[in-house]
C-alpha cells in the first residue's frame, strides 16, 4: 500500500514537497487555506519582481539620455501595472495547481491541524481527517508587526500592502533597512516616489557582506533614497495631506512627511493554529525545531521552509521539502549534502551571495584568501552601467576551496548559480579559473575574481586599488 | 633465473654501506624473507632479508667490504645455475625512496608470451580494479609489478574515481589514496576527512622532511652545547612579592604596560657584572671575559625558536629594557630581526612560565656559559617567622658550563640573583 503523506501549506516548501512525494509514489494530500504558491507567489518574490521589472524599464527610459534613449512623456499606468502583476501571479498560481493535479496530489481547502503524529485535521468547508504516515508542516511566515503610536493608521502598511497600493505614492518612509525594506525602497524610488529608509542599526542589510552593503547604499543614495541609520521610529500621526513620521536619530527628532509608511522589519514563523504545541512538537521562539532531516521531535512530523526559521528563502524551503519527503519515503537524502543556500537581493544594482561573509570568516577564525574584481574591468557590466559593482570571492588559504561569493552588479542574480554549484561540488578557485566564461558576459568577472585571489586578474592592473 | 642481491639504501643520506656479515655461505639455500646478510652504515646496522628463494650462488662483496648503494653484493639463483653478468649491475640509479629492499622504477617487464612480471597480490588487485598490468610502472624487485604499483596506477586514473577538486587536494595533502575510500558516488571532502582519521593510525605514511633552515641551526647548536659543555643546573625559589609590586608601580608611573621580564633581565645583568666568571666564553684555549652584559631572550616561533639579544643591559633602564623586549619579540615573530640582533649574546634568559612550567633544565646557548630559566609564578604557602603565609613564588634555574663556572660560583650567582629579585630596590643601590 502506498505511503500517505500530508503536506500543510501550499507555498514553495509545501507544494514542491507534495510533487516530490507524488513522484516517489506516495498518496499525497496538500492542505491550504488560501491561494496556492504561498507568500512567494502571492505576496512576495513574484509580485515584487513583476513590479520591479516595469519600474526598471521606466527608470531606464526616464534617465536614458546618457545611453542614447530619449523617451517623451513616459508615464506609469498604475492600474495596468497592478493588473499585469496580478496576471503574472494568477498564471503562476494556476500553474502550481495544474502541476499538483497532474501529479495526482489531492488538494484540501482549509486550515490544517496536527493533533499528533499520524493524522491531520482539515478545518474547511468540510471537516476532514486525513490519516498520514508522514506530515510535512510548511506553514510559512508573516511580516513582523511593530507597535508604535499610529501603527493602525491608514497608509501604514506591511510588505503585502505595498504590493497593491491604490496609487503610486509620492513619498514613502520604509521602516527597516533589511533585504525586504531595501528592495521596496529601490522599487518605489525607481517608480519615482521619494523614499526614506529608517534603520535602527548603523548599517543597512545586516547579514550581507559589509563591502557589498556599502556599495549598494552608495548606489541607492545616488538614486535619491535617503537612509537614516541608527534611527528609531517614534510615531506616525495623521497630518494634512498625508502622514507625519517622527523619527529619533541620535539626540535629534525629525519629522518626515509621507504618503505611506511601510513597516518591513522582518518576518516571523507561523506556527500557531496548526496545533503543533498541543501535539508535542517542540518550538523555540515561535519556530519549529527540526533535525538535519527537517524532522521535528515527533517522529513522522517534518517542518520545512520559513516555519523552521533556518533560512527564510523560497528556494531553501523547496530544497527542505524535497529532502524531508525523501527521508520520509525511506530514501536517505543522498546528494543533497549540507545545503549551500544562495540569496539574491533585487535592487539596482542586484546583489547575489552564497557562502560565508568576510566578517563571518574572521569571526570563525578561518584562514582565508580574498579575491576582488571590480566590474569597472568588465565590458558587459560597463555597457549596463554597472561599473560600481564588484565580485568578491573568499577561499580557504590552504586548498583554495570556495567559502563565499559576494556579487553586486547587473545580472548577478542569474550568475549565483555558477558559484553555488562550484561550492556544492567543492570546486576550488582553480576550477573557477580554468572554467571558460563566455564573452561578453558579466560572468567573466567571476573567473577574474578567482584569479584575483592569486593577484593575477587579467583585466585589472596589478597593485591598483579596487573601487 | 638468478637474482642479483644489491646494497640497499637504508636512509636518504646513505651512499654506501659495509657488509658486516653474511648469514649464508655460497651454496647454501635461502628462503624468501630469510635474513641473508647484514649491512652497517655510520648510523645504523640492519639485517637484510632475501627477496627470493634459491641458492646463494655468489658473494661479490665479502664481510668487511664496502659497496655503494645498489651495487651487487651477491647472487641468488637455482642450484648450479650459470650466472650471467648483468650489464646494469652497478649502473642503476639509487631510488629516492627509503626502503629496505632496493628498488627502481621501470616499465612492467613483459615476456614474449605477454606474461607480465607481477606479484600475486598485484595480479589479484589488478583484476579487481580492472588494471592492465602491462600499463603499470613497476617498482618491485627486478622490475616486478607489486601491489602498490597497481594502487598507484588505479589512483592516477582519476577518470574512474569521482572526487571533488577539494577532496583531491586534501587527499594528496593527507596522504590518503582515493582508491582506498571505496565510494561509488563522488568522493567529497567529508569522505577524505573520515579516511584520513581512520587511516591515521595504520596507513598514514611516515612524514619526511629535510632537516634544514632554522631547525638545522637549532639542532647543530644544541648538540654542540650538550656535547661540549658539561651542564650543571641550580634551582632557587624566589618570593616575587616585591618584584610584582615594583611591576605595578612601574606600570603606574610610566603609564605603560610593565612586566617582571625586564626586572629579571636587569637583575640577571646586575649579577653578571658582579660575577664576571659567569659572563664569559671559552674561545679556543682562551677564556674571554665580556665587559658588558648582552642578554639574549628566547622567543618561541611556530616552527622553532630564536634568541634576539639586548646589548649593554647594565646601562639600560627598566623602561629601555622593556622597549627592547617588546620590539625584538615582535620582530622575531614577524621574521624581521637583523643578523646582528641574534648574535653576540653573553647570557640568555628563557621563560616557560606562560605554559605553567614549574621546573626545567635549559641548554646553554653557545658560546655563552650560562642560561637562566624562569618558571611560572604561583601562590604557595611558605613559612615566615613561624607563620604560614601565602606568597607568589617562582622557580628560577641557572644552567651553566662547569668547565668555566664552578658549582659554588653558580650558587652564589643565584643567591645574589634571588636577593635582588626579592628586594629589587637594591638595583638602585647597586
Amino acid at each position: 500500500m502506498a505511503k500517505k503523506i500530508v503536506v500543510i501549506g501550499g507555498g514553495p516548501g509545501g507544494y514542491v514537497a507534495a510533487i516530490r512525494a507524488a513522484q516517489l509514489g506516495a498518496e499525497t494530500h496538500l492542505v491550504e487555506q488560501g491561494n496556492l504558491g504561498g507568500t512567494c507567489l502571492n505576496v512576495g518574490c513574484i509580485p515584487t519582481k513583476a513590479l520591479l521589472h516595469t519600474a526598471e524599464l521606466y527608470h531606464a527610459v526616464r534617465f536614458g539620455e546618457r545611453i542614447g534613449l530619449k523617451g517623451e512623456s513616459v508615464t506609469i499606468d498604475w492600474s495596468a501595472l497592478m493588473n499585469r502583476k496580478q496576471s503574472v501571479v494568477r498564471r503562476l498560481v494556476g500553474g502550481v495547481g495544474g502541476l499538483l493535479k497532474a501529479n495526482g496530489v489531492a488538494i484540501h481547502k482549509g486550515a490544517g491541524e496536527v493533533p499528533g503524529a499520524g493524522r491531520v485535521n482539515v478545518h474547511g468547508a468540510n471537516e476532514e481527517v486525513l490519516p498520514a504516515d508522514a506530515i510535512i508542516v510548511s506553514t510559512g511566515s508573516i511580516p513582523v508587526k511593530l507597535n508604535f503610536p499610529g501603527a493602525d493608521l491608514p497608509g501604514v502598511i506591511d510588505s503585502t500592502g505595498a504590493l497593491s497600493l491604490p496609487k503610486l505614492p509620492e513619498s514613502m518612509v520604509i521602516v527597516g533597512g533589511g533585504v525586504i525594506g531595501v528592495e521596496f525602497a529601490a522599487l518605489y524610488a525607481a517608480l519615482g516616489s521619494k523614499v526614506t529608509v529608517v534603520e535602527l542599526l548603523p548599517e543597512i542589510m545586516p547579514g550581507i557582506d559589509a563591502e557589498v552593503a556599502i556599495v549598494l547604499k552608495q548606489n541607492l543614495g545616488k538614486k535619491g533614497i535617503v537612509f537614516l541609520n541608527g534611527a528609531k521610529l517614534d510615531s506616525v500621526s495623521q497630518a494634512t495631506g498625508g502622514l507625519a513620521v517622527k523619527v529619533i536619530v541620535g539626540d535629534d527628532t525629525r519629522e518626515i512627511a509621507a504618503d505611506i509608511v511601510l513597516v518591513a522589519v522582518g518576518r516571523r514563523a507561523v506556527t500557531d493554529g496548526a496545533g503543533l504545541e498541543a501535539a508535542g512538537v517542540k518550538l523555540e521562539r515561535g519556530r519549529v525545531v527540526v533535525d538535519a532531516n527537517y524532522q521535528t521531535n515527533v517522529p513522522g512530523v517534518y517542518a520545512v521552509g520559513d516555519c523552521n526559521g533556518i533560512a527564510m528563502l523560497a528556494h531553501a524551503a523547496s530544497h527542505q521539502g524535497v529532502a524531508a519527503v525523501e527521508q520520509a519515503m525511506g530514501y536517505s537524502s543522498v546528494g543533497h549534502g549540507r545545503p549551500i543556500v544562495p540569496a539574491c537581493v533585487y535592487t539596482s544594482p542586484e546583489i547575489a551571495v552564497v557562502g560565508i561573509t568576510e566578517d563571518q570568516a574572521k569571526k570563525q577564525g578561518i584562514d582565508y584568501k580574498k579575491g576582488v574584481f571590480p566590474l569597472a574591468g568588465n565590458g558587459k557590466a560597463m555597457i549596463e552601467e554597472g561599473e560600481t559593482g564588484f565580485i568578491k570571492i573568499l577561499a580557504g588559504a590552504k586548498y583554495g576551496e570556495i567559502l563565499g561569493v559576494h556579487m553586486i552588479g547587473p545580472r548577478v542574480t542569474e550568475m549565483i548559480g555558477e558559484a553555488t554549484m562550484a561550492m556544492r561540488l567543492e570546486a576550488t578557485v582553480d576550477e573557477l579559473i580554468t572554467t571558460i566564461h563566455a564573452h561578453p558576459t558579466v560572468s567573466e568577472a567571476l573567473g577574474e575574481a578567482a584569479l584575483a585571489i592569486y593577484g593575477q586578474a587579467i583585466h585589472w592592473p596589478p597593485g591598483m586599488k579596487k573601487q | 633465473m638468478a637474482s642479483e642481491i644489491k646494497m640497499p639504501q637504508l636512509g636518504l643520506t646513505m651512499t654506501e654501506g659495509t657488509v658486516t656479515r653474511w648469514f649464508k655461505k655460497v651454496g647454501d639455500l635461502v628462503n624468501e624473507g630469510e635474513v641473508l646478510f647484514e649491512v652497517a652504515t655510520d648510523k645504523i646496522t640492519n639485517q637484510i632479508e632475501s627477496i627470493i628463494t634459491g641458492s646463494l650462488l655468489e658473494i661479490r662483496v665479502p664481510e668487511g667490504g664496502i659497496a655503494p648503494v645498489q651495487a651487487v653484493v651477491g647472487v641468488v639463483g637455482e642450484v648450479g645455475e650459470v650466472i650471467a653478468t648483468s650489464p646494469k649491475a652497478t649502473a642503476s640509479t639509487p631510488p629516492a625512496v627509503v626502503s629496505f629492499v632496493a628498488e627502481t622504477s621501470v616499465p612492467a617487464q613483459i615476456g614474449s608470451n605477454g606474461w607480465v612480471k607481477a606479484s600475486p597480490a598485484a595480479r589479484k588487485l589488478a583484476k579487481e580494479r580492472k588494471v592492465a598490468l602491462d600499463k603499470v610502472t613497476a617498482t618491485g624487485p627486478e622490475g616486478r609489478v607489486v601491489e602498490r604499483d597497481v594502487l598507484a596506477f588505479a589512483d592516477s586514473r582519476l577518470d574512474t574515481i569521482k572526487a571533488s577538486p577539494l577532496a583531491v587536494k586534501m587527499a594528496s595533502d593527507f596522504g590518503v589514496a582515493l582508491s582506498t575510500i571505496g565510494k561509488e558516488s563522488r568522493i567529497m571532502k567529508e569522505d577524505v576527512l573520515v579516511a584520513a582519521k581512520v587511516g591515521a593510525a595504520v596507513t598514514k605514511p611516515v612524514q619526511e622532511k629535510l632537516l634544514g633552515g632554522m631547525r638545522k641551526v637549532i639542532a647543530d647548536r644544541m648538540s654542540q652545547s650538550w656535547n661540549t659543555a658539561p651542564h650543571v643546573h641550580l634551582t632557587v625559589e624566589i618570593d616575587m612579592t616585591n618584584a610584582l609590586a615594583l611591576k605595578e608601580q612601574l606600570a603606574k608611573v610610566s603609564k605603560q604596560k610593565a612586566s617582571v621580564t625586564e626586572i629579571i633581565i636587569k637583575c640577571a645583568a646586575q649579577v653578571l657584572k658582579e660575577f664576571p666568571g659567569v659572563n664569559a666564553s671559552i674561545v679556543g684555549n682562551q677564556i674571554v671575559y665580556h665587559d658588558s652584559a648582552a642578554v639574549g631572550i628566547a622567543v618561541s616561533l611556530d616552527d622553532g625558536l630564536i634568541v634576539p639579544v639586548i646589548r649593554e643591559v647594565e646601562k639600560k633602564s627598566l623602561r629601555e629594557i622593556r622597549a627592547a623586549v617588546v620590539n625584538l619579540g615582535l620582530r622575531a615573530r614577524t621574521g624581521k630581526l637583523l643578523p646582528d640582533e641574534i648574535s653576540g649574546g653573553t647570557f640568555t634568559v628563557t621563560n616557560l612560565g606562560m605554559f605553567g612550567t614549574d621546573h626545567f633544565t635549559p641548554i646553554i646557548n653557545p658560546p655563552e656559559s650560562a642560561i637562566l630559566a624562569v618558571c611560572r609564578t604561583i601562590e604557595k604557602p611558605i613559612i615566615q617567622n613561624g607563620q604560614i603565609v601565602v606568597r607568589p613564588m617562582c622557580n628560577c634555574i641557572l644552567g651553566f658550563d662547569h668547565r668555566l663556572v664552578d658549582g659554588a660560583v653558580g650558587a652564589k650567582y643565584m643567591a645574589r640573583f634571588r636577593e635582588l629579585m626579592e628586594n629589587p630596590l637594591l638595583l638602585l643601590i647597586g
